[in-house]
């Protein structure tokens, strides 16, 4: 793989690629067994040793596998116990186990993050997949006062699962709990979509990012900028190197998990149509940002709207936005140019809801509609959105010094 | 049309500032200009306030139309606190 990979797409620097012979007959073996074992229990039981062995060709230390373990341990008894009395742990308790999630998440990413106090910085551990594990876990712990937790076969095939351990879609427990009791299958569709679509992935991961990629790669990372006609061309190629990558993988799962007779979350929904930022985010990467608007916007957005008199609301509100934005994008990694595209991305939805709130009633109806409707403001919101997304892009890609340099050079500056 | 349908419907035309706003229970926030995500909590908070009840995050996180909220606000007023898996 190239530098230019989306860190949350599957770029395993080892293990088994997607392309390889060893997932290709593992995939056609699960295909198999899970067209052909119907009963809820033998599935799940089934399901367990292709995932553990998916996950611990990944594993280089046993490290990896005790961090594990106790993250699943935690996360078991944690749901029981929020299931067993809902209202003991809420509230407070609640938000400590939330931050707890999130700091646990941050520190075994960053071992130089937190200094002295990261236990990671002493001994690192690398865990393949651990953002979306994460984020698995999380959610079946907050979920528990409303929904049956899982038992612990069904927690650790969920949070393993071998078609989504390395990036995603980060599906919702009882979705998956469907899949282990065959909930949805339907062994009269045509298998040729999910194959043709597998076909789509392979060719836009491994092929076109893949060729794409080395290409541009030194003039996003290191070495001389190149004149600013052809690092425009970079800039704008960069989100579609990122999203071949990162949609082929998804293309790849969907279509593999399809072919096993179920229906995962969608990722991408045509992000280049996308009027504005909060567009962008419902049609780029969907599961991540529907997880952290499902599990940090609405739940602050809720105590707003419950306990803050309604004057009071929209800058709270805001700050959501902006927390929101932030913790998408240092999910990603918790690097400065990370923070800085999470502050821009933030500061453009603020900037489009007060727009909404304070600027659009006050524009004339007839503008009003050429705004709203008219195909030339369509084209020219969309190609703005581009615009911003791609540049925003060299602070994820290139870190802010570099990014800072090419948007001078972009600029003329 | 049933009360609780009824009532939905006009809390929704006023959070979302739309006063011949028909809702289907097939409706979902795609088809309401101004249902967005930050319309969309003060719509389900009013709901709450105006049936008695209290959501959970998780039964909120899962809502896709009006019939999924009509089914919610059954369930509480019928077996309060637990969603079934």
């Amino acid at each position: 793989m190239n530098g230019l990979s989306a860190p949350t797409a599957a770029a395993p620097a080892a293990g088994v690629e997607l392309n390889s012979w060893a997932f290709l007959l593992l995939a056609a073996a699960a295909v198999l067994v899970f067209r052909t074992v119907l009963r809820p229990a033998a599935r799940a039981w089934l399901l367990l040793p292709f995932n553990l062995w998916f996950f611990l060709q990944f594993v280089r230390s046993w490290d990896a596998v005790a961090v594990v373990a106790g993250l699943l341990a935690v996360t078991w008894a944690l749901a029981r116990l929020r299931a067993r009395d809902p209202d003991r742990l809420a509230g407070g308790v609640v938000l400590v186990i939330v931050l707890a999630y999130w700091a646990f998440l941050f520190l075994i990413k960053d071992p130089a993050l937190g200094g002295p106090v990261n236990p990671f910085g002493y001994h690192p551990v690398a865990v393949i997949g651990i953002s979306y594990m994460v984020f698995r876990c999380l959610a079946v712990v907050m979920d528990a006062d409303a929904f049956d937790p899982p038992g612990p076969i069904d927690l650790v095939n969920h949070a393993l699962f071998f078609p989504t351990l390395l990036a995603g879609p980060i599906e919702r427990y009882e979705r998956f709990k469907e899949f282990e009791d065959a909930g949805d299958l339907d062994l009269s569709e045509s298998p040729l979509p999910a194959l043709h679509r597998i076909a789509n992935g392979l060719i836009k991961k491994y092929v076109l990012a893949d060729s794409l990629g080395p290409l541009a790669a030194t003039a996003y990372v290191t070495g001389e900028l190149p004149p600013a006609p052809w690092l425009w061309l970079g800039t704008f190629l960069l989100p579609v190197i990122l999203y071949l990558d990162f949609s082929g993988y998804c293309d790849i799962v969907i279509g593999l998990v399809r072919l096993m007779g179920f229906r995962l979350a969608e990722n991408f929904d045509r992000p280049w149509l996308a009027r504005n930022i909060q567009d962008f985010w419902n049609r780029w990467h969907i599961t991540l940002s529907h997880f952290v608007r499902d599990y940090v916007f609405n739940p602050i957005n809720s105590k707003i709207a419950r306990t803050v008199p309604p004057r009071r609301q929209f800058p709270l509100v805001l700050a959501a936005y902006l927390l929101t934005m932030l913790l998408i994008a240092l999910w990603h990694a918790t690097t400065w140019g990370f923070l800085v595209f999470g502050l821009m991305h933030g500061s453009a939805l603020i900037g489009l809801l007060l727009w909404r709130r304070y600027g659009l009633p006050r524009v004339r109806p007839g503008m009003r509609q050429w705004l709203e409707k008219s195909p030339a403001s369509r084209t020219l919101s969309r190609a703005a959105t581009f615009v911003f997304v791609s540049v925003s892009m060299l602070f994820w890609i290139g870190g802010v010094r570099r990014a800072l340099a090419m948007i001078a050079t972009l600029v003329g500056a | 049309m049933d009360p609780i349908h009824q009532t939905i419907q006009d809390i929704a035309r006023r959070v979302f500032e739309s006063p011949d706003l028909v809702l289907t229970d097939e409706t979902t926030a795609n088809d309401v200009d101004k249902w967005d995500s930050l319309t969309h909590i003060t719509f389900i908070v009013e709901v709450e306030k105006r049936f008695g009840l209290k959501f959970r995050n998780a039964e909120i996180a899962r809502l896709q139309c009006i019939g999924d909220l009509k089914r919610l606000v059954e369930k509480h007023q019928a077996r309060p606190n637990r969603a079934s898996a």
